[in-house]
C-alpha cells in the first residue's frame, strides 16, 4: 500500500468521532467534494495499438531462450550496461520503462505476463475489437466491455462526462447503451461562432438538433456538456507534488483526465489509447521505435501517478494490448504478431510490487505456435478490478459467456479495505 | 505501424441507429425521430429526387449546376459519361495541378532527389482535394477515393513519404475504373505496397507475412472469405522475392530471396520450381475467388448504399463483378441502377472528405486552395494517406459519429462559412447579386437552404433560420450591412445541420 494516499473519510464517521477529540488535536480530514459520489474506483483504460511487444517490456531475462530468439532486439541482462530493471530476479523491466520502477516497489503496479484473449486471432483489427468487446470470437456482441459495466450498474451518475473517450475516434469498448462523451482536449471543446452571432447561433443549431435521432443525441450531449465544463473548470488545477508531464499526446491526455477528475465532474471511466506498436521492422531494442513509445507510455503513467497522489486510492489504470508479439525475431530485425503479452495495473487498491500470471516459458513446446502462450484470460483480470475495485458484481453482463475462474489477487477488494491509519494520523 | 478499430454496427435506416444487433440484450435500439428529417422537394416525406440522391453519392456533392445537367440528360447518359473518364476533358485542372504541385508528376527517383518530404506529401494531399472539387470526371474521382482506401497505405513513415505518389498516379489513378485484377496486379508490382507491407523484406529464409495476411484480409477475399492462417504462410512463401530496386522503386523479382518450393494455397496445387509466374497466378486466384467478388460487392455497397448494403444490391453487384470478369465500371452501373440503391437515400453518413467536398462544391467556391481543404480535413480527423492502417478510413457511421467530430464539424462549418481561410473563400457577391437588394428573408432564406441542401427541409427547421436571420430587431434587409453579417452564420447553420451530414 502506498504511504502517500490518503483514504476518504465516511462523513458521518468522522464527525461521530471529531466530537472525541481533545482541542487542538483534531485529525486533518479529507473532505469529498459536494457532487459525484462514486462508490468505485475511476478507471483508466489504456489501449496499446498495434500490439505492444511484452517480451521487450518485460523481459524474461532470467530466461536463456529469450537471449536466443532476440539476437538484435534483446535486453541486456540486469546487471550490464542499459540492463533490464531487475523486478524480481526472473522478470525486467525494459530501460525505458525506469519510470515504472518506483511504483512497482511501492506495491502500486502489477504486471500480469502470458496474459491476452484465448482467440487465436492474429489479426489487428480482429483482435482489438473482439478486446474491446470483451467476447472473443463471439461476433453477436456488439457492445464494448465498459459500455456494458456502466450499464449494468445501478447508478445516479447522470454526467455527461461519466465516460470519457479520449481522442479522436470513439473507442470501441465506450461503445453501447451509455453515452461516452469524446474529447480531444479540454480546450477545443467549444463552438467557434463570430462572437456577436455566437449565442443567438448556438440557439437556432441547438433546435436543428432537437429530434431523437442517434444524430441528434449527440448534438444535444455537446451543448449540455459546454455548459458543465464551464462551470467546473478543470483547466485551474495544476499538476501537484511536482508532476511534471511530456509533450506526449498520451501524457498530456493524462494531464487533463488529472484535471477533469480533480474538478469533480463525475468522471467514472476514460478510454485512452497509444498507437503506433506494429514494429515489424527494426523494432530495436534498448533504443529504437519501441523504446520511443515505452518511454512514452512510462511517462504518462508516472507523471499521473505523481500528480494524482491525494486520488489514486479511488483510481484504477489498466494497460492493454490486442495481442503481443512473437518469441522468434524476424529477418527484418522485428517482430510479427503474436499472442500472449503483459498487462500493467496500477493504482492504490493494486496488489502491487509482483509479476503475475504462470509462466509457461519460451521452449519450443510451450510456445503456442511460435508465440507465447496465453495462460491468463485478460478478462479474468478485468473482471477482478470490475469486481473489487468497481463495485460491479454483474460480471455476467459484462463479460458474457466467460466462464469465470479464480482470480489472481492483482487488486484489493475495495468494500473491504479501509486503512484506519490515515484516518487517526494524529490521535496517538 | 499504429492502429485503430473497424466498427461493423449495423445501422437500420436514418434515424433508428440499433445499437447491438443480436444477442447481448442489454442493448436498445432507439426509438425513431418523431418528425422526418428530411423532406424531399415537392413531394412526400418518402419520395427521393433519384437524380440528387445520385449525385450525392456518386460525386463529391451536388451543385445547382450539376443538377440542371444531369437533370436534362438522364441518369444513363451521365452514367455512359462518367464511366469512360478519358471522354471528358479535364485539361484545365490537370494544367492547374501540374502547375501549382509539380511534386505528384515525379518519379520516386526525383522525389528522393528533391529531398522536401513535407513538400511531396502536401502536395498530393493538397492536388488529391482539388482534383475531388473541380473535376468533371466525378465518378472516377470518387473511385479513386475509394481505392485508396482500399489499397490504404500510410504515406507518413520512411520510405513511404517517396512512395505514395507514384501509388495515387500509376496504381490508383491508372485504373480506378479498369478491372479489379489490373488495380490488384499494379498494387502488388508497386513500391508503395511492397514496402508498406514489409513484403521487400520477406525471403525464403524467413518470410514476411504481412502482405500475404493483408491481401487476403483486405484487398480480395476479407477475414471470412475462407482462408486460413496456413494459407497466409503458404502466399507468404509465393510472394517471396517480389520486390523493388533500390532509388527508382522500379518493380524486381529476386529469384534468390524465393521460395522454389511446392506450395498449396486455398487447395490449389502450386509445384515447386516456379518463380514470377506462381505470384501472377497467386493473384489470378485471388482475384477471380468467389469471395473476392462478394467482398469487393460488399465493400463497394458500404460505400456508396449503406453501412449495412441490402443482400440485394450486394448480391447483383458480386455477380456483375463474377459476370464480367471483375469489371468495376459494369459493377457500379449495377449498383447505381439498382432499387436498393435508389431506397438508401439519406443513409450514409459523410465523412470528413466527403463533408468538405460537398461543402465547397455547393457553396460554388472557386478556386479553392486545397491546402486549405485539407486544413479543415485534419481538424476533421481524417488527414489524407494518414490512415496508420491498411484497412483504411472507415466507412460506417458509427465511426464519425460522436461528440468530438460532431463539435468538429460544427467549428468547420462556421470556419468555411465565416472564410477564416483566405484560400477558401465563399462568393457572397455572386449570392447577394442574384438575390437581389430587395430580397425578403424568406427569399434569402429560401435561396441558401437550395443552394446548399437542394432540397426542402422540415418547417420548423425553416422557421429557426428565418428567426435567427431576421436578428433582434426582427428584420432583415440585405442593403444593411449589419443584416449582412449574419448570412455567413445562416449558411453555418446549414452546413452544421443535421440535413448536411447525411448523403
Amino acid at each position: 500500500m502506498n504511504l502517500t494516499r490518503r483514504a476518504f473519510l465516511q462523513l458521518s464517521g468522522a464527525s461521530a468521532m471529531a466530537g472525541g477529540w481533545p482541542l487542538g488535536s483534531r485529525p486533518r480530514m479529507v473532505f469529498r467534494p459536494a457532487g459525484y459520489d462514486l462508490a468505485g474506483d475511476i478507471l483508466i483504460s489504456v489501449f496499446l495499438r498495434g500490439a505492444m511487444d511484452g517480451l521487450s517490456a518485460v523481459v524474461p531475462h532470467a530466461e536463456a531462450r529469450y537471449h536466443q530468439l532476440r539476437s538484435s532486439t534483446r535486453i541486456p541482462d540486469p546487471d550490464q550496461t542499459d540492463g533490464a530493471i531487475d523486478l524480481d530476479g526472473f522478470f525486467g523491466l525494459h530501460p525505458a520503462l525506469e519510470p515504472l520502477k518506483d511504483i512497482y516497489t511501492q506495491q502500486d503496479l502489477a504486471i500480469v505476463h502470458a496474459s491476452g484473449s484465448p482467440h487465436p486471432s492474429r489479426s489487428h483489427f480482429e483482435a482489438q475489437d473482439f478486446m474491446e468487446r470483451g467476447a472473443p470470437g463471439d461476433t453477436s456482441v456488439r457492445t464494448g466491455w465498459i459500455a456494458r459495466h456502466l450499464d449494468s450498474m445501478t447508478s445516479t451518475n447522470d454526467s455527461p462526462f461519466r465516460a470519457l473517450g479520449w481522442g479522436n475516434l470513439q473507442q470501441l469498448s465506450l461503445f453501447g447503451p451509455v453515452e461516452a462523451l469524446s474529447m480531444k482536449s479540454i480546450e477545443a471543446f467549444n463552438l467557434n461562432a463570430n462572437e456577436t452571432e455566437a449565442a443567438r447561433v448556438k440557439v437556432a443549431l441547438q433546435a436543428f438538433y432537437g429530434g431523437e435521432s442517434e444524430l441528434d443525441t449527440v448534438g444535444q450531449k455537446i451543448f449540455s456538456s459546454f455548459d458543465f465544463l464551464t462551470e467546473a473548470n478543470p483547466a485551474q488545477y495544476e499538476p501537484q507534488h511536482g508532476a511534471s508531464y511530456a509533450e506526449t499526446g498520451f501524457a498530456q491526455g493524462m494531464k487533463q483526465i488529472g484535471q477533469i477528475i480533480r474538478a469533480n465532474m463525475g468522471l467514472e471511466a476514460v478510454a485512452i489509447d497509444i498507437n503506433g506498436w506494429d514494429t515489424h521492422a527494426a523494432q530495436g531494442g534498448v533504443q529504437g521505435p519501441l523504446a520511443n513509445l515505452l518511454q512514452e507510455l512510462a511517462g504518462g503513467l508516472s507523471a499521473f501517478y505523481t500528480d494524482m497522489q491525494d486520488d489514486m486510492h479511488r483510481i484504477t489504470v489498466v494497460v492493454m494490448s490486442e495481442f503481443g508479439r512473437r518469441a522468434q525475431e524476424n529477418a527484418s530485425k522485428g517482430t510479427d504478431h503474436g499472442h500472449g503479452n503483459a498487462m500493467f495495473l496500477m493504482g492504490g487498491g493494486v496488489n502491487g510490487g509482483k509479476v503475475y500470471g504462470a509462466w509457461p516459458g519460451l521452449a519450443d513446446e510451450a510456445l503456442d505456435r511460435g508465440d507465447l502462450a496465453v495462460t491468463t484470460d485478460y478478462r479474468t483480470i478485468l473482471s477482478e478490478i470490475v469486481k473489487k475495485r468497481l463495485l460491479n458484481g454483474h460480471l455476467s453482463l459484462v463479460f458474457p459467456n466467460f466462464q469465470q475462474t479464480a482470480f489472481l489477487g492483482v487488486v484489493e477488494d475495495r468494500a473491504l479495505s479501509f486503512d484506519y491509519r490515515q484516518f487517526l494520523p494524529n490521535i496517538w | 505501424m499504429s492502429f485503430t478499430r473497424r466498427d461493423f454496427f449495423k445501422i437500420s435506416g436514418l434515424s433508428a441507429v440499433a445499437l447491438g444487433a443480436t444477442g447481448s440484450g442489454l442493448v436498445q435500439a432507439r426509438a425513431p425521430r418523431s418528425r422526418p428529417t428530411i423532406q424531399w422537394r415537392g413531394s412526400a416525406a418518402d419520395t427521393v429526387d433519384p437524380v440528387l440522391h445520385l449525385l450525392r453519392r456518386a460525386t463529391f456533392g451536388p451543385t445547382r449546376a450539376s443538377l440542371r445537367r444531369v437533370r436534362r440528360m438522364g441518369i444513363e447518359a451521365w452514367l455512359d459519361e462518367q464511366l469512360s473518364p478519358e471522354n471528358i476533358d479535364d485539361s484545365r485542372l490537370e494544367a492547374r495541378i501540374s502547375r501549382r504541385y509539380e511534386t505528384v508528376a515525379m518519379s520516386v527517383e526525383e522525389i528522393t532527389e528533391l529531398d522536401d518530404f513535407a513538400r511531396v506529401i502536401r502536395e498530393l494531399q493538397a492536388a488529391t482535394l482539388e482534383r475531388f472539387v473541380y473535376s468533371h470526371r466525378q465518378l472516377f474521382q470518387a473511385m479513386v477515393d475509394y481505392w485508396s482506401t482500399h489499397f490504404s497505405v500510410f504515406m507518413f513513415n520512411g520510405a513511404m513519404r517517396a512512395l505514395k505518389t507514384g501509388q495515387d498516379r500509376d496504381v490508383i489513378r491508372a485504373h480506378a475504373l479498369g478491372t479489379f485484377r489490373e488495380i490488384l496486379g499494379a498494387d502488388a508490382h508497386g513500391a508503395a505496397m511492397l514496402v508498406y507491407l514489409d513484403n521487400v523484406t520477406s525471403t525464403a529464409q524467413a518470410p514476411n507475412e504481412n502482405y500475404a495476411r493483408e491481401i487476403m484480409e483486405l484487398h480480395t477475399l476479407g477475414v471470412n472469405g475462407g482462408y486460413t492462417e496456413t494459407d497466409v504462410k503458404e502466399l507468404a512463401r509465393i510472394l517471396t522475392g517480389w520486390t523493388v530496386q533500390r532509388g527508382s522503386g522500379e518493380f524486381i523479382f529476386a529469384p534468390r530471396r524465393h521460395d522454389w518450393g511446392g506450395k498449396t494455397l486455398l487447395q490449389q496445387d502450386f509445384p515447386a520450381g516456379h518463380g514470377l509466374d506462381e505470384g501472377e497466378r497467386a493473384l489470378d486466384l485471388l482475384a477471380g475467388h468467389e469471395s473476392t467478388s462478394r467482398y469487393v460487392a460488399h465493400r463497394l455497397c458500404v460505400r456508396y448504399v449503406a453501412d449495412d448494403p441490402p443482400a440485394g444490391v450486394v448480391e447483383a453487384a458480386a455477380q456483375t463483378f463474377r459476370d464480367t470478369h471483375g469489371s468495376i465500371p459494369a459493377v457500379l452501373r449495377t449498383i447505381f441502377t439498382h432499387d436498393d440503391f435508389y431506397a438508401s437515400a439519406g443513409q450514409k453518413f459523410r465523412q470528413p472528405v466527403q463533408l468538405i467536398g460537398a461543402a465547397v462544391r455547393t457553396l460554388e467556391i472557386p478556386n479553392a486552395a486545397g491546402m486549405g481543404m485539407h486544413r479543415a480535413l485534419m481538424l476533421l480527423g481524417q488527414p489524407l494517406f494518414a490512415w496508420p492502417t491498411p484497412d483504411g478510413y472507415p466507412d460506417e457511421t458509427s465511426a464519425w459519429l460522436n461528440t468530438n467530430a460532431l463539435l468538429a464539424r460544427w467549428n468547420i462549418g462556421l470556419a468555411l462559412a465565416e472564410g477564416h481561410d483566405k484560400r477558401v473563400q465563399v462568393p457572397w457577391n455572386i449570392f447577394e447579386e442574384e438575390l437581389g437588394d430587395d430580397a425578403s428573408a424568406e427569399e434569402v432564406v429560401d435561396y441558401f437552404i437550395d443552394l446548399v441542401l437542394h432540397q426542402s427541409i422540415h418547417d420548423d427547421d425553416r422557421a429557426q433560420l428565418l428567426t435567427y436571420l431576421m436578428g433582434s430587431d426582427n428584420s432583415f434587409h440585405l442593403t444593411d450591412p449589419e443584416d449582412r453579417q449574419r448570412l455567413p452564420e445562416l449558411v453555418a447553420l446549414l452546413l452544421d445541420s443535421p440535413y448536411f451530414q447525411w448523403r
